[in-house]
């Protein structure tokens, strides 16, 4: 666990660290995505982020979780990095057409295989603002509670609420669009 | 049975998990780490050794100026310069015992700096 390996590093062990590394990379990587969008620059906000988080686990107060403060690290570095290189979300260049409901894109995606699945929701979170795919996958695929995205991000509660709403809705309409296009288009 | 909205979305954001794509990721990140560690091991002895170079001019600095004070037999901003050598006297030992206090708890005290040598 975490824990156990957080005390053996700060003992001295700092092999115990590539087990920190190991359990938190996937889930960095994924969160630094939504805000930088782009695979390289995602992997070296990842790694900077570990490397800090190293450095200062000394200061780690054992409050919150670990992850609740890596992966503010993580955040803090992946908006640091999304500053300086001003990258801006590819938008889609069609006019939408009705927006479906959330069950009807459901019902569409059951129709799929599972990498079509991934493939797509990725595509449509790598098409939402940083906030919004962010608070998305702090809710809905890390599973925190508001109280710990108020934690990672720094937002407010009701400013979570109102990106958590906005969210939904923009992946919907993004969904909606992506659907009526060929996957092959799309690369 | 029916799902709701909240149910449909975890289902479909569950999905989003990616991978880390690089494979040696996790060695790049330890091998940076044990480079810092060789670098820090290095770096801490000499900035201690720096640090009593630098606590010795500090006491010499200290000691000159309360003697000059001594001698200057006249008033300091319309203080006598005994008192104002008493003030100084005073401040000055008390920062030096503080610096002093930590220096030799860095150089002697190495479960004190211990993630130093992890």
């Amino acid at each position: 666990m975490a824990d156990t390996d957080i005390q053996k590093v700060l003992n001295g062990d700092a092999d115990a660290f590539r087990f920190i590394v190991r359990e938190h990379k996937d889930n960095a990587y994924t969160l630094a995505n939504s805000v930088v969008k782009d695979e390289a620059l995602a992997q070296d906000v990842v790694q900077v982020a570990f490397i800090k988080s190293y450095r200062k686990l000394d200061t780690f107060k054992k409050e919150s979780s670990y992850s609740t403060w890596f992966y503010r690290i993580v955040i803090n570095e992946a908006f640091n990095k999304q500053k300086k290189e001003k990258k801006k979300p590819e938008a889609l260049e069609m006019v939408s057409p009705v927006e479906l409901r959330v069950e009807e894109i459901n019902a569409e995606f059951s129709k799929m295989e599972q990498n079509d699945q991934q493939f797509y929701i990725n595509e449509a979170l790598m098409r939402l603002p940083a906030n919004y795919s962010l608070a998305l996958r702090l809710f809905y695929l890390n599973e925190f509670s508001l109280e710990e995205i108020t934690q990672i991000t720094g937002w407010t509660n009701a400013n979570t609420r109102v990106l958590l709403y906005r969210a939904r809705k923009e992946i919907k309409h993004v969904l909606t669009e992506l659907l009526n296009i060929n996957k092959e288009d799309l690369y | 049975m029916k799902r709701t909205e909240e149910e449909i979305f975890k289902d479909l954001i569950s999905k989003s998990k990616l991978e880390m794509p690089s494979p040696g990721f996790e060695e790049q990140v330890m091998m940076h780490i044990k480079r810092e560690n060789i670098y820090q091991q290095q770096r801490v002895p000499r900035e201690i050794k720096w640090s009593w170079v630098f606590i010795v001019l500090i006491i010499v600095l200290g000691i000159t100026i309360s003697l000059l004070i001594t001698q200057l037999q006249t008033f300091i901003f319309g203080i006598p310069s005994h008192s104002m050598k008493t003030v100084f006297d005073f401040i000055f030992i008390v920062y030096v015992l503080l610096q002093l206090d930590t220096l030799i708890k860095y150089t002697f005290r190495c479960d004190e700096i211990r993630w130093l040598k992890r």
